[in-house]
């Protein structure tokens, strides 16, 4: 076993699933992707991801669901709420949530949150 | 309950001449069953001797229904709920972000129980959430009277919480005007006829506002993967002269698409944040003034204030907006080359007034009517949505604006209240 961390992105959009495992890939992380929510769940315990970054908007079951089924399983692993536009803030259900991010090309904010929770 | 049974003229009825504002933020809350298919609703009020949100209220339709049909003294909800239930707040005024953000001291059944986030684990937030009996997700509204939050609600089953708001919005106008007029004869008249009638209004806009939204949102999800890929595709890929053209082009297009729909995000309102803070319009105007001229060549700016304070709390990123996107505006639709903007602003009772003077040459009647509706443009690549969000912007801010034709152009006049007024006199 190596000592990277390991990372989890769930989202449906596959051009970001590779921008992710790319940028993180750089970074040092060893990044496990999944395209929907059911995926990430059965995956989760198997892999046991140090973080996850969690898309809101996904087919199937949300991002706010898994967030609640992964916070029951492990709570100590943060998540972090990822999503086009700031609106699901509103949704009490995010409190649980580690961070929240606002989709960007610029990965700057993300890297830092990731480190900042990491520590 | 059939929904028709609510009638807005019995509930104003119920609304007698009071001056206790929080009884009547209550009797308010019906309408939000109504305009949003919720089954449960707790109410919290900042108290700012506490420094806490309290719950004030719990209603369910039952609830609604006695107090709609005026028996709302006899309808202690409060005494519904077991626990005494109250958020501590970090400070007054958070958005509602920082309120669920700032879960952080929890009184139950009295006794202060400080909690972190890693204690309060989503299986407790939702015992105390059974209590309520909610058993899905819910949603926050803050609830705002001029821009400040005085309390928040929870919704169950989790609702349009946008939707909400603009009703909330609308609410706490009504009740601002109500604490201009001390004498509130006319209460009734007010409400309905000033306020209430207003959302409908919004709901249209709002609904094109949502539309636009689903839209930018896939674009944006998009365009966030292509602009990444496309940024690391540049690392890999060894550039010619020609190559290189390409690259630079796509690269510029891609960020005008993105510019683009982030413009369209910020108008379809659901960007909905204002960070107050002491600001001069003076340099705002100022800053604004230079920025454009970085764009903008062909353009005289005179700005002539009146002896006066220009301070005032405002957003002032926001405020900038507005003037950049009316001297743009300005500049745009003038056709004849040499553009001059005028600038004057004074004080005038409590509100900063700033008129901004074009030579465009004007509007005629029927266009000016239409100038802030979003989409509208005169402009042959206009988006039509400067003057949208300006209007937005200066209503947030609880302003006036509005566009008049004057010799060789058009003026439009701005008055911004100095002072946010007191969201509760406690």
């Amino acid at each position: 076993m190596s000592d990277k961390k390991k990372i989890m992105v769930v989202d449906d959009e596959e051009a970001i699933r590779m921008l992710y495992e790319e940028e993180f890939d750089d970074e040092g992380y060893n990044v496990v992707s999944c395209s929907n929510g059911n995926e990430a769940l059965e995956r989760f315990e198997e892999e046991k991801p140090d973080i996850v970054i969690l898309d809101i908007a996904m087919p199937g079951i949300s991002g706010l669901e898994v967030l609640s089924k992964i916070k029951e399983k492990s709570p100590k692993t943060p998540v972090i709420m990822s999503t086009a536009y700031s609106h699901y803030k509103d949704d009490f259900y995010t409190y649980v949530a580690d961070a929240y991010i606002v989709k960007s090309p610029d990965l700057t904010e993300l890297k830092d949150k990731i480190k900042e929770l990491l520590g | 309950m059939n929904k028709s049974e609510f009638s807005l003229e019995r509930f104003l009825n119920i609304i007698n001449h009071q001056s206790d504002l929080l009884s009547l933020y209550l009797k308010a809350l019906p309408f939000f069953f109504y305009k949003c298919d919720i089954d449960k609703l707790v109410f919290f009020k900042y108290s700012r001797r506490k420094k806490c949100y309290d719950i004030k209220i719990g209603l369910d339709k039952g609830d609604v229904y006695r107090i709609t049909q005026g028996q709302f003294e006899n309808c202690d909800t409060k005494a519904l709920f077991k626990s005494d239930f109250n958020i501590k707040a970090r400070s007054f005024g958070s958005s509602c972000n920082d309120v669920i953000r700032s879960f952080v001291s929890i009184y139950i059944d009295g006794n202060v129980k400080r909690v972190m986030k890693e204690d309060l684990p989503f299986s407790k937030l939702k015992k105390m959430f059974d209590s309520f009996g909610f058993n899905g997700p819910v949603s926050l509204a803050p609830f705002r009277s001029r821009r400040e939050m005085v309390g928040f609600m929870l919704l169950y089953p989790s609702c349009d919480v946008k939707k909400i708001e603009l009703y909330i919005e609308a609410f706490g106008c009504a009740l601002d005007k109500l604490k201009l007029s001390k004498y509130s004869e006319n209460l009734e008249q007010l409400l309905s006829d000033y306020e209430m009638s207003k959302p409908n209004e919004h709901d249209r806009v709002y609904q094109l506002g949502k539309t636009t939204m689903v839209i930018a949102h896939e674009i944006k999800n998009a365009l966030v993967g292509i602009i990444g890929l496309f940024k690391k595709l540049g690392d890999y890929v060894e550039r010619d002269e020609k190559s290189e053209k390409y690259y630079t082009l796509i690269d510029s297009q891609l960020k005008r698409l993105y510019n683009f729909v982030i413009d369209v995000n910020n108008f379809s309102k659901l960007k909905d944040d204002i960070n107050l803070s002491d600001v001069n319009i003076a340099d705002v105007i100022d800053d604004s003034i230079e920025m454009i001229s970085a764009f903008y060549k062909n353009v005289t700016f005179s700005v002539s204030l009146d002896k006066g304070n220009y301070e005032l709390m405002a957003d002032k990123e926001q405020l900038q907006q507005v003037f950049l996107n009316l001297f743009k505006n300005s500049i745009e639709a003038n056709s004849k080359g040499k553009v001059r903007i005028d600038i004057f602003a004074k004080e005038e009772k409590g509100f900063l007034v700033v008129k901004i003077r074009d030579n465009s040459g004007g509007l005629d009647e029927e266009k000016l009517k239409k100038i802030t509706e979003p989409f509208f443009t005169t402009k042959h690549y206009g988006t039509g949505l400067g003057l949208s969000v300006v209007y937005d912007i200066i209503k947030k801010h609880n302003g006036f604006i509005k566009f008049v034709n004057v010799p060789g152009g058009l003026e439009c006049i701005i008055k911004l209240p100095v002072n946010l007024m007191e969201g509760e006199n406690e």
